[in-house]
């Protein structure tokens, strides 16, 4: 096995382009990767589209707009887990020595409000929808609410989250959101899954993100600043269910650790030999302020229960011990779907190489991204200085 | 139940003898796990392997935990019911299984992690043809 670098990152600004499609999104953020790794199109041995909206073959599409080269390209669809499920095919590819210089490229053009079931299919991701209305918000709130049972979680904690990830925001210029504001207003914000507010809770949106990929040598005479990529892992579904008690009586399994996020986290812990006290930095599925909470606890970053902890102690701040979402996170960059994750590593990247400007977290050497999906995708990537 | 023809939501989710609601799950005979809604066939990788049948959970669980929709609900179920706000639980059945179900009430004082909660029929709406549409929905008791 190779080690594999990033040694060019690229992205289109997330937000909302009317008039400007997906494909052509990604096309921006491969060419910004691309002159970032000092590469042409044309070198690129294979590339690994991450969509879910765009139609058939999005890759090819998007491919066609730089230049019919004949590359193998695949278009991958994980849900949420799309981007690092891109990321992780372009990283196994050049790791396993198949191929030596690879892009993985996500582009997407979310649809406002609660995604909706596809229309026209009948999945089973359907019947939630009939039986129901539970959008993925009520998903996330059943899960707030327990937790806040279970390990006295507040909603002040809630809402002190979306003000860090705002107020990040506010440094990013990709961030769909660069705005402060007030933990009053968050609080005050309407409620849409309650204990969920509207301002604790990321939109979907539209933008792309890219990485090229390529062996350490190739990557070394490229760039001053190559970035070692020491796990990418993904994991689908693990069971649960239900165990039986001695007397033969069966109990549900617990809600939490969120058993994806934790399983796929081991995974990247294990094949990088690192743990969480080694990272510097952290980006996550903060789809709602729970979801940074639930999953910095799954990723290990602290105590099962003490999620809250880390924004009450200032730990999660910019300036903390353990800075969370310093790009803004999905709360200040929104969700297209098929991108988020690469748009993490972007930051990832960009924070080790020591070029986030206003954003930059001192001497950052290790950063992690993580990325939850729909129908049970779940990856980790942790990248090295 | 009623004069009407009643109709439900879905298929094979639950039985209605009496105007009460019964739901079907399925249970592996080998490993003893339960899906609701009923699978063909058991998931568990780790099983034994054994046939899949259907049984019918009791009428009482724990509520473990519910959330309040304030926002209309994505389509079809925009359709179909409901009036915002409304309650969704997850119950927690002594057979091991939990099942998501809308909640009779939406009211933050009726409802408390904990709490008994049992499984009723109740009607969703009347659909095209005239026929009530009717699910399960729990209700503390």
């Amino acid at each position: 096995m190779r080690q594999v670098m990033v040694v060019g990152v690229g992205i289109h600004k997330f937000g909302r382009f009317p008039g400007k499609s997906a494909k052509e999104m990604g096309r921006d953020a491969a060419i910004m990767a691309l002159k970032d790794a000092g590469m042409e199109w044309k070198e690129m041995q294979a590339v690994f589209c991450g969509n879910t909206r765009a139609g058939v073959a999005a890759g090819n599409m998007m491919g066609a707009l730089l230049g019919d080269t004949g590359v193998p390209i695949v278009t991958v669809d994980n849900a949420c887990a799309t981007a690092g499920s891109a990321f992780r095919l372009a990283y196994q590819s050049v790791a396993y020595g198949i191929y030596d210089k690879c892009l993985a490229v996500g582009f997407e053009k979310m649809p406002r409000g609660f995604i909706a079931p596809t229309p026209g299919v009948e999945d089973d991701d359907l019947l939630r929808f009939k039986l129901w209305g539970i959008p993925n918000p009520g998903y996330w709130a059943i899960r707030c609410r327990r937790h806040m049972t279970d390990y006295g979680t507040t909603a002040e904690q809630l809402g002190k989250i979306s003000v860090k990830n705002h107020k990040n925001g506010v440094d990013n210029p990709y961030a769909m959101y660069q705005k402060e504001i007030s933990l009053e207003e968050i609080m005050n914000s309407r409620l849409v899954c309650d204990p969920l507010r509207l301002l604790m809770m990321c939109a979907p949106d539209e933008g792309a993100a890219a990485a090229v990929l390529s062996t350490t040598k190739i990557a070394r005479s490229h760039t001053t600043k190559p970035v070692t990529v020491v796990a990418s892992e993904i994991t689908s579904h693990v069971h649960a269910g239900s165990f039986e008690l001695p007397d033969g009586s069966r109990r549900s399994v617990p809600m939490f650790p969120h058993p994806l996020t934790a399983a796929v986290a081991k995974k990247a812990y294990e094949a990088s030999g690192l743990g969480p006290k080694d990272l510097n930095l952290v980006e996550l599925q903060d789809t709602s302020s729970f979801g940074e909470i639930e999953y910095a606890e799954a990723l290990g970053l602290c105590k099962l229960g003490e999620g809250g902890r880390l924004i009450d102690e200032g730990i999660s701040e910019r300036k903390g011990k353990l800075p969370i979402s310093v790009s803004g996170g999905l709360l200040s960059k929104g969700e297209p779907i098929g991108a988020s994750g690469l748009g993490q590593i972007f930051e990832v990247v960009t924070q080790l190489r020591g070029d986030a400007g206003p954003r930059q977290v001192a001497n950052a050497k290790v950063g992690l991204a993580h990325t939850m999906g729909g129908a049970g995708n779940c990856s980790v990537v942790i990248l090295k200085k | 139940m009623a004069e009407k023809e009643a109709v439900p939501i879905h298929d094979g989710l639950f039985k209605w003898p009496a105007g009460e609601a019964q739901l079907i799950c399925s249970k592996c005979t080998g490993c003893g796990e339960l899906s609701f809604p009923k699978k063909a066939y058991c998931t568990n990788p780790g099983c034994p392997k054994g046939d899949v049948q259907d049984t019918v959970l009791g009428k009482r669980g724990k509520l473990y935990s519910y959330m309040i929709m304030h926002y209309a609900p994505p389509p079809p179920f925009d359709k179909i019911h409901v009036n915002v706000p409304y309650g969704l639980g997850l119950v927690d059945f002594p057979e091991g299984i939990m099942v998501l179900g809308i909640l009779t009430t939406a009211q933050e004082a009726d409802l408390r992690i904990g709490r008994e909660m049992e499984v009723i029929l109740d009607k969703l709406c009347t659909n095209e043809e005239g026929k009530e549409v009717i699910t399960y929905k729990f209700k503390p008791v």
